[in-house]
Formats: C-alpha cells, structure tokens, sequence
C-alpha cells in the first residue's frame, strides 16, 4: 500500500466542514511546501509583489473552495502537475480571480507569513533570469522538496543533539562551491575516527535519501514515479 | 521586500552544475534521492613521519596485512623514493605518554635497528604520531607471501621445505640472540617468503614492545595482543619471557608448517591455554603427515610446556633442526628417487602375496623371488635390520616347510609383500624400529597387525631355543 501522498492532505482540506482543523493543517502544509513555486510562477505572469501574494493565496482558497482536487484524476497526473494545471486555470479565469481578490477569502483559510513571502519573492528574483514560466516553476518545486527533505534531516540531528555533526556534513549531501573537507580536517575538528566518520558519512547520505525520497512520494503514486518524478526534475535542471 | 539571494554563488565543486541560492548544489541533492552516489572527497593522504601510505585506486589504503591493534600498509618513503612495509601500531591508552613506555619501545627499536642479518627483514626508521597514539616503523618490503598464506594456498609443506624454512627462522633467532633481542610473536604470518623460500622475520620485539608496556598483557582480562596460538605457555602467565619463548612459538610454526594446523588450538584464551598446559600434543597429526621420527622428537622437546624442557638456545634449535634435515636428505635422497615406484611396487608386490597365500606353486615362485632379493640386501652392513630381515627370511622358509603353526597366512602374505616390496630397506628402516621397520608408510604400519609380530616373535623364541 503506498503511503498517504500530498494528494490525501488535499482531500483532508476537501472534508474541512466536517473537520475544520484537519482541512486547516492540510492547507497549511501545502501552503508551506508549495506556496513559493506557486508564487513564483504567479510573479512571471508579470503581477506584482502583493498581487502575486494575493492570488497564491486566492488560489489555494479557490482550490478549496470549488474542491479543484476532487475533480483530479489522481491516477494520470501528478500533484505537481495539477496544482501547476490548476493555478494555470485559475490565472485564465480574470472573473473567478477578481471575485477571490475582491473576497479576500484567501486570509481567512492561509495566514501568510512575512518571512515566507520575502523568501518566495528572493526565489523568484534569482530565477527571475528563467524565461520558461514551466521550467521555473518546476525548478522552486525542486528547491522546495529538497528544502523540505533538508529542514527534516536537520530537524531530525538537532534532536538528536547532533547538530554540529549535520552542520559539518552537509556539504557531502549538498555540495558546494569549495571541494568537502578531506576527512582528515574533519576527524581532527569532530575528534572521531575515520571510520566513525565514513560510517556518519553514509548514514547522512542514507537518511537524506530517504527523507526526499518520502517526501516526493507524496506528490507521487507509486514507487515507481518517485524516481520518475526525481529523474524529471533533474533533468529539468541540467538543461537550464 | 524580496532581495534577490546571492544568485552567483558558483558551480558546485562536485558535479559543475551551478548551485541554488543557499549555495546548495540542488543536482546532487536529487541525485542522491536517485540512489546516485555523489562522488565522495578522496580521504587525504594517510601520513607517518617521512611515510605516505599508498592508496588503492578507489582511494582506500594499502594494507599488507592487519592484526588487532596495528595495521602494515604499503607505504613510500617521501625522502628515500622507495616502497617500504609501514607497520602502524595503536599505543594502548594506558601506555600513551608513559616514559617507560617510550624508553622501552626506543630500546627495542635500537636493538631490532641493529640487526642485520639476511632472514630479518630489516628495520629503516622509527617514530610516534604527534599526539602520541601511534608508533610506527618502516620495513623492508618483502616481495612474497607469508608462510600462514603459503600454508593455506598449497596445504602443509613436507618435512624438507618446512625444516629448510625453519632452520632460517632459527638461525634469524641466532643473530636476535646476539642482540639480546626476543621476537615475542613469532608465528606463521610473521615468517615472509620470498620465491624460494627465502624467509624473512617480520616484527622483531617491536609490536609486543609497544602493546605489553604498562601491563597490558594481563592474559586474563583478555588483554591479549595478536594470536595466542603460537605463544609459549608462559607468555599466558605474564611470567618472565626469554628466547625460549622464542624457541616454543618457532615450534609451533614448524608444526603449522608440517600440518597446516596448530598445535593447540582453540576458540578462546583460556581454552588455549588450559590446552598447551594440561593437554599433549597432538602427535598423531605429526604421523598421520609422515613426519620423520627424529623430527617428531624434537618438536616435542620445542613444545614443551617448560622452558627448561626446551633446547637452551636458538643456535642449539638451529643445530638440532640441521641434524634433523641431515638425516632427512640422506634418507630422501633414496627415496625421492624411487619413492612413487616403491609406493606402486609395495601394492603390487601386496595384492600378488595374497594371491599366492594359498597356492603352493606361486608361493614358491614368489619366495625364490623374495629370497633373490633378501640375497642381495643381506650384503648391506647393518646389522639390526639385517637380523629382521634374516628371520623373515626363516619365516619364510618354515612355512615352506609346511610349519604353518610358526607362522600364520596373513603373517607370511606381508612378510613376502615386504621383502618383494623393500629395493632397499636400509634407508628406510629407522635404526629403532620393531620387526618390518617400515615407518615411512603408514599403510604398511597400519597393515602389520599385532597377531604378524606376535607370530614373528615366537618364531624368533624357538629358533633361539632350538639353537
């Protein structure tokens, strides 16, 4: 039985009459993994800042609001994909648009954060270069994932109280502009062994891959198009 | 609001493509979701004092081989440009920063540094890691194979190969003597051998010098450094060790050699232990593998528990091992000529005695071909031998006569098969042995029973009282 995806927490929102706080907790977790790629392909339609804000929000209340996702063929496409359809439609329809702005609906059900937005908006200005409205969006729905998969990990070490261990490895799952560190820098400033070192390498690595792994396979319906969705994405990548 | 992030922060180090504005290289982030591996920094170089450890193509390290506290790489002499066996000894903690420690372990390192002599592998240089946890010493790098890896690649050695290698590691025991030098973990993988088993000692005292200081060869307490099987009885008890420690665990590595196992083994220190101090030895493994009696004597006084039950000395081991491979040549150097034939010809010689047990005619033939050849060995001087023969040769001749209660059918089938069968017994025979004296072949031991030298033996009483 494959896991409950992203595509469950949306049919959760759709049960909001008869479960407000389930529907509310399954918004706010789209809203916070999705709303800046949302956002971002909002801004290169040319709206500006607060317009952009306004309508993500508007378009998450739309989806709601006309249960959007009860009309998806959750076996043909996948969440990325619809939601990206969807927001498309939403943008074409000038009157449902007007009537969400002039409903301001969209406060009532997503309370948008200030730092969020301000992250949303740096993501859109380095992207800003992506002529390709798709090709953006689906490269702030890679950095949303791996961001989503990285904050859990680093969650996950912090609670564990080893936060400086993940802080020091995590060039070795991110890379970086600077070459890692050579495991002989790093046994001195860690003060382990080598192979306790390797062995933290590989658990990291593992952990990691799991981490994204779960979290695309919400967005997803099988195990199989996890690595397609993975595979895509990259690709999406090296040909920008 | 909304500050462009640092958009050129570069290209990621790893796989070139440029990364996202945390720095982070969003391509191997979803590479490795994809179980592809990003390519891992190449661990630095592992370094001692003037020495580079090689590293394998995958970026490992070279290790020639490892035991429990210390690894032997394949190392490079910065200076010198050439390849060395680096041994890499972990100082235990207790030992860390104990003069005593530090004052012995030099001691050892002068002496092992001052012995040259063509089977030790000889000693280049000596040093501490900074922080003190690590010794290590520079080798020779011996091009072969250990004697434990050659052992285990062919199987045990014949009594000449194995006698030749141990007579060097006795005479490399000779030199360390004249060094006041004791190995203290002699053992098969400790014995290099180069393409004609050429050997070389590794490790003279060094390794054991470093990880006995302080006490930490409290056996009990499991404390024990490297393999307990090849040590001498009182090395368990953290009594005094001498070179006849030494002189036991060269034993050990002779009887390993002969039979491709050890004397005593054993799962556990203790079970080890209680075996080379309550059990005996094995010696039918020595048997069942031919090995000379004089040889089989003298790893009995090698292995014996007590030190005093030793030979004194390396140079007396050494004399006893060449006394042994003397003997050994003589009588190999008939056999290794003739020994597949003799082999062949004893069955043959075998299945035609039984065949004319009860066939008058036949026997006849067989016996007058039996008393050709006893004819021709009767001109050998040696006396003992002589006199079994001779009375096979009565035995023979009394059942000819029909005295067949001197002498039984089965008695008589080997008697003839043994005559037939031995060209020349004299290098076979050992001075010492009973009746047929036929020790080099545990199938004819096997086959004469105790009724044949029954028989022999009252035949023997009444010819003296006939006489």
């Amino acid at each position: 039985m494959f896991p409950s995806t992203h595509w469950s927490v949306v049919l959760a929102a759709g049960r909001s009459e008869a479960e407000p706080e389930m529907a509310g907790a399954a918004l706010a977790e789209l809203c916070r993994v999705y709303w800046a790629p949302l956002y971002g392909f909002v801004r290169s339609r040319g709206h500006s800042v607060h317009d952009a804000q306004d309508l993500t929000q508007s378009f998450f209340a739309y989806v709601l609001e006309h249960k959007v996702y009860a009309r998806a063929n959750r076996q043909k496409g996948r969440f990325r994909s619809f939601l990206l359809a969807s927001l498309k439609n939403f943008l074409a329809d000038a009157a449902d648009r007007e009537r969400t702005l002039k409903r301001g609906g969209a406060q009532i059900f997503l309370p948008l954060h200030e730092e969020q937005a301000q992250e949303a908006e740096s993501l859109f200005q380095t992207h800003s270069g992506i002529s390709n409205e798709d090709r953006l969006f689906d490269r702030s729905w890679a950095e949303a994932l791996v961001a989503v998969a990285l904050d859990r990990l680093s969650a996950d070490y912090k609670r564990e109280a080893k936060e400086q261990l993940f802080k020091e490895l995590r060039i070795f799952i991110a890379g970086g502009a600077k070459p890692p560190p050579t495991y002989a820098e790093l046994t001195d400033r860690l003060g382990i062994t080598e192979s306790t070192l390797r062995s933290h390498v590989t658990r990291l690595r593992a952990r990691y891959r799991e981490a994204l792994r779960s979290e695309v396979r919400r967005t997803v319906d099988s195990e199989k198009q996890v690595d397609e969705e993975l595979r895509e994405l990259l690709r999406v990548l090296t040909e920008m | 609001m909304g500050k462009p992030l640092a958009s050129a922060v570069g290209v990621c180090s790893t796989c070139g493509k440029p990364l996202n504005a945390k720095g982070d290289c969003l391509a191997c982030l979803l590479r490795t979701g994809l179980e592809e591996t990003v390519v891992e920094p190449k661990p630095a170089l592992l370094a001692f004092g003037d020495f580079e450890v090689e590293q394998h193509a995958d970026g490992s390290c070279w290790e020639l081989g490892h035991g429990a506290i210390c690894v032997t790489y394949l190392a490079v002499d910065k200076v010198l440009r050439r390849r060395v066996a680096l041994k890499v000894i972990e100082v235990p903690p207790a030992a860390r920063g104990s003069k005593a420690v530090r004052d012995r372990f030099l001691r050892e390192a002068r002496a092992a540094a001052a012995l040259r002599h063509p089977n030790v592998a000889p000693v280049f240089q000596f040093g501490t890691s900074p922080d003190a946890t690590h010794c290590y010493y520079a080798m020779e790098l011996i091009e072969g194979e250990t004697l434990a890896a050659r052992v285990r690649r062919d199987g045990p050695l014949n009594a000449k190969e194995a006698l030749k290698i141990a007579i060097q590691i006795a005479r490399a025991l000779v030199a360390a003597a004249a060094h006041d030098l004791i190995h203290r973990d002699l053992k098969p993988s400790n014995i290099m051998l180069t393409g004609d088993s050429e050997v070389k000692v590794i490790d003279f005292g060094l390794a054991k010098a470093i990880t006995d200081a302080g006490g930490e060869m409290d056996l009990t307490h499991g404390e024990f450094v490297g393999t307990p099987t090849f040590a001498s009885p009182e090395q368990f008890g953290g009594g005094p060790v001498d070179a006849r420690s030494d002189i036991y665990a060269l034993g050990g590595t002779l009887w390993f050699a002969l039979t491709g196992l050890a004397p005593h083994p054993g799962k556990t220190l203790d079970e080890i232990r209680d075996r080379k101090t309550r059990d005996g030895l094995p010696v039918a493994q020595l048997i069942a593998r031919k090995v000379p009696e004089p040889l089989v004597k003298l790893l009995r006084s090698t292995l014996a528990t007590h030190p005093g039950e030793r030979p004194a000395s390396a140079r007396e081991l050494m004399e006893a091992l060449e006394s042994c491979r003397r003997n050994l040549t003589r009588r190999i150097g008939v056999r290794s000529e003739e020994a597949a034939l003799r082999s062949e010809a004893f069955s043959r010689a075998l299945t035609d005695a039984k065949a004319c047990a009860g066939n008058p005619e036949s026997l006849q033939a067989l016996f007058d071909s039996a008393a050709k050849k006893a004819a021709a060995i009767s001109r050998k001087p040696f006396k003992q031998n002589w006199a079994y023969l001779q009375t096979m040769l009565r035995l023979i001749r009394a059942y000819h006569r029909g005295e067949y209660d001197q002498v039984s059918d089965d008695a008589l089938v080997w008697i003839i098969a043994a005559l037939n069968y031995l060209v020349d017994p004299f290098d076979l025979i050992p001075d010492n042995t009973p009746f047929l004296g036929l020790v080099d072949d545990a199938y004819v031991i096997e086959l004469v029973t105790d009724k044949t030298r029954r028989t022999l033996d009252a035949f023997m009483t009444w010819e003296t009282a006939a006489r």
